[in-house]
């Protein structure tokens, strides 16, 4: 018999990046290369996981932003097209490195991969990834959680309503998408602040986590700290993030994806091979981007890299996830020996694009986790939050701390020197959107579309992503672009419905381009 | 500039100095702070005390790599390489690869390496997101800019950490000149942050407040306010040389995360039991009973879970069929 449980969390995000008006856009490869590396791959481990009977839960947020783009035809048929291109070059691949013995089987891998990739999406699950993870959901292994409507960081927003509306839209649209209303939520970059509880309350959300210190700050004192989820005043559960596990998977120092044999991430065909036979797999414009086919592994610490070896990879992950498996029995046993009346929760939250993107070999690496966790010992049960307060629906009742599970644990990778000028914008663009609904309830026609266009263009602005981006340094432009242009967007369709002189072809066009939250209700803003 | 000619600036040019030099001036601090923050800053670098300073370390680390931009392209990328290193989990390797031939004819576009600073693990994952090892596209066409200023009066404050608040605020200057006409032209405008923890705060009550000079209509700051887990509010008005203090603004009211861990014990707990089972469907007969029945409501549950799988994955196939 289990002494304690292990949920594992992946928090699956990406940006709302369709831009219907360029044939091809760079930022779209963040979707592409996240459907190729991460999501299938995933996918792949959990309908192995099936076939093969083994007994697993997981939890993942989709985010609404991504269920947007993943089911969209648009960005479905482009993801065909740049999967096709991905298989041609492979294949080429395959052929130029036919006297490369140590690098053929790897262009044979990676053609595979991508043939399996293409049949994953179109054949299997019909362009539409979304029900993939609706039927690991369906199936009872995999509690799907939503997040805010476009990651919007909640503790910045002021406005409450435009909070409400992160939520409720939320809601709204992962209901229609994934067939039942969300119990948790991940708040997005685990922004929690007082009172927020209560919001998530009123739309159904029973729980949600934070960082490590949103509970061990939390006040009175929580008496089990992270290991047993706690109540807000208003009954909604918060479950804290386990330091020690996280540490293990997220750490390039003490963590695993930084082990020499697995593949390196900065080493890719885009940049390493001649011109010339690269440059038809590049964007139009020709600049050398990433392809996504990678020939080395990590090898040191300096610049020389050895070619990528997949068996050496694949047995250093199964000894990550044997290791990973006995700290987490370790740690139960001593938890039990301390928590006497409930067994303890480990919440291990990572960003599902970790898996794969990042770190090649991570969704192996779950996948023999999941199966030792079965199969290897008995001390440790997988276990979803939802599962969890229904075993135990008594907590303890404490306030949680603001907090973030951000550099520094807090605001500051969102509010500083690089991007704190665009709150001004934000909350005034937020306030005018409950000025507009309080002042035209009940519209229709043109009128009705304007105000729901102008409620999307303000949630695609409070995308926590661009403050993220600014702060980083690469793709800045187009972070700030983006802000500017949902923010000007917005502008004007709030002079204009307060003008009532409503654009409709201009209105039309942007509909076709901002075309999230079809079923978006702007009285939310009320 | 020497010591004594500063002593000869009153504390509003010396602030304005100050600002002028990028230097952040801690709220309260007197006229030989503030010498002794200038004279500071003629040495070599700016005071790191201050609440900007932190923000702009990042920027800070901009000129080396612009720098590195006018050395030969090889060199460049070498450098920045090697800049990378303490913020990417692996250095990106430059291109001396054995497959690699000489590029001809290829547009050259610098890679910028995706940190500016040093990033924890979990930031470095979402770098990787976005890292598509080219820049961007071709400049994208820039339309219309967001206004300055929207032309109303206003004063925001948001917590940033357990020390630091960012506050923004805008006045149309108008206002200010026909307030300073009526109050005195040497009236200050000033931020006036009130601790307000614990109270109703209407404009007097506060348990404490401090007031810091500000220059630009429309601005911001960052308060170093060193008050974990207390509540603050802020006004933005004209301060007169005999004290009077006209408000233009105020802002919302905003707590600071606690930072620490709490020293209350007591301990009060929740069941909420009874919402779970509505949650799960479960009728009302069952759901009545306390923990005596518990058994009966795992059993239910175990019912519904297995209800809910036969159901969906029925659904399932179906749709699968019609595809």
């Amino acid at each position: 018999m289990a002494q304690g449980y292990l949920a594992m969390v992946l928090h699956t995000h990406l940006p709302f990046v369709r831009h219907p008006e360029h044939d091809q856009f760079l930022e779209e490869d963040w979707l592409y290369e996240a459907i190729t590396e991460t999501y299938i791959p995933l996918i792949n481990v959990f309908d192995g996981l099936i076939n093969d009977g083994v007994e697993f839960r997981i939890t993942m947020s989709l985010t609404p932003t991504l269920i947007a783009m993943l089911t969209d035809p648009l960005l479905q048929h482009r993801y065909v097209r740049h999967i096709n291109k991905l298989i041609e070059l492979a294949e080429k691949e395959v052929e130029r490195t036919r006297n490369q013995p140590e690098f053929r089987p790897l262009a044979e891998m990676y053609r595979d991969m991508f043939r399996n990739a293409r049949y994953v999406f179109e054949e299997k699950y019909g362009q539409n990834l979304v029900s993939a993870f609706k039927k690991f959901q369906d199936l009872g292994k995999m509690e799907i959680i939503t997040c805010g409507a476009t990651h919007g960081f909640l503790p910045l927003m002021v406005n409450r309503n435009a909070v409400r509306a992160q939520i409720a839209v939320a809601v709204d649209q992962h209901t229609r998408h994934l067939g039942r209303p969300p119990k948790g939520i991940w708040l997005p970059e685990c922004g929690y602040y007082e009172g927020l509880d209560e919001l998530l309350k009123e739309h159904g959300i029973r729980f949600f986590f934070t960082d490590s210190h949103g509970i061990y700050h939390a006040a009175p004192r929580p008496k089990y700290g992270v290991f047993a989820p706690v109540f807000c005043r208003s009954g909604v559960a918060a479950f804290g993030r386990d330091v020690e596990s996280s540490k293990q998977v997220w750490s390039s120092k003490e963590g695993y994806p930084g082990d020499f044999n697995y593949r390196e991430f900065y080493r890719d065909v885009g940049f390493d091979l001649d011109y010339e036979y690269i440059k038809p797999y590049l964007h139009p414009d020709g600049v050398r981007v990433n392809l996504g086919i990678k020939y080395f592994k990590i090898t040191g610490k300096t610049n020389h890299k050895d070619p990528y070896i997949r068996h050496w990879a694949l047995e250093r992950a199964a000894e990550h996830a044997g290791n990973f498996l006995f700290n987490r029995e370790r740690q139960v046993e001593w938890l039990a020996g301390i928590i006497r009346d409930r067994k303890p929760v480990i919440v291990a939250p990572y960003d599902a694009e970790l898996y794969g993107h990042w770190w090649f070999e991570g969704p192996d690496w779950l996948n023999f986790l999941f199966r030792k966790i079965a199969y290897d010992q008995q001390t440790v049960k997988l276990t979803t939050p939802t599962e969890y307060l229904a075993e135990y629906p008594r907590c303890q009742v404490v306030r949680p701390s603001q907090s973030s599970w951000g550099y520094k644990g807090y605001a500051e990778f969102w509010l500083n020197g690089s991007n704190d000028w665009i709150y001004r914008h934000l909350h005034k663009a937020a306030d005018r959107m409950t000025e507009l609904a309080r002042s035209f309830p009940n519209a229709d026609g043109v009128l009705r579309r304007a105000l729901n266009q102008a409620a999307r263009e303000l949630l695609l602005a409070q995308s926590s992503d661009w403050a993220f981006i600014m702060k980083t340094g690469s793709h800045v432009e187009y972070a700030v672009k983006r802000t500017q242009d949902h923010v000007l967007r917005f502008t004007r369709l709030y002079d204009d419905i307060k003008g009532n002189r409503i654009d409709e072809r201009w209105l039309g066009d942007i509909e076709y381009a901002d075309n999230i939250f079809p079923h978006i209700d702007y009285s939310v803003y009320a | 500039m020497a010591n004594s000619s500063l002593q000869l600036k009153t504390v509003a040019e010396l602030k304005a100095m100050a600002k002028k030099k990028k230097i952040t001036v801690p709220a309260g601090s007197t006229k030989t702070d503030l010498i002794g923050l200038l004279s500071k800053s003629n040495g070599a670098k700016p005071a790191k005390t201050a609440a900007k300073a932190k923000v702009k370390a990042a920027k800070s680390a901009k000129p080396a790599a612009s720098k590195a931009k006018t050395a030969p392209a090889k060199k460049a990328v070498k450098k920045k390489a090697a800049a990378a290193k303490p913020a990417a989990r692996r250095a990106k390797p430059v291109l001396e690869a054995p497959l690699k031939a000489a590029a001809a004819k290829e547009p050259q576009r610098r890679v910028k390496i995706p940190a500016t600073e040093p990033l924890a693990e979990q930031e470095q994952v979402s770098v990787a997101k976005f890292f598509t090892g080219s820049p961007e596209f071709a400049a994208l066409e820039t339309g219309a800019s967001l206004p300055g200023e929207y032309g109303e009066e206003r004063i925001i404050m948001l917590p940033r950490d357990p020390e630091y608040a960012f506050a923004y605020w805008e006045i149309p200057q108008e206002r200010i000149d026909r307030e300073r006409a009526l109050l005195g032209h040497d009236s200050r405008l000033c931020v006036r942050v009130y601790d307000i923890t614990g109270v109703h705060f209407d404009g007097s009550n506060a348990t404490a407040y401090f007031d810091q000079d500000v220059y630009e209509h429309v601005g911001s700051w960052y308060f170093n306010l060193q008050r974990p887990g207390r509540s603050f509010c802020a006004d933005i008005g004209l301060r007169t040389s005999d004290g009077r203090f006209l408000v233009l603004a105020r802002s919302n009211a905003m707590s600071m995360p606690s930072g620490e861990v709490s020293d209350v014990l007591d301990e009060e707990w929740m069941s909420i039991e009874e919402d779970f089972v509505k949650l799960y469907g479960i009728p009302g007969w069952i759901a009545g009973g306390q923990s005596a029945q518990s058994q009966q409501v795992q059993e239910l549950l175990r019912l519904r879970r297995l209800m809910d799988i036969s159901s969906a994955s029925l659904s399932g196939r179906s749709r699968k069929q019609g595809r």
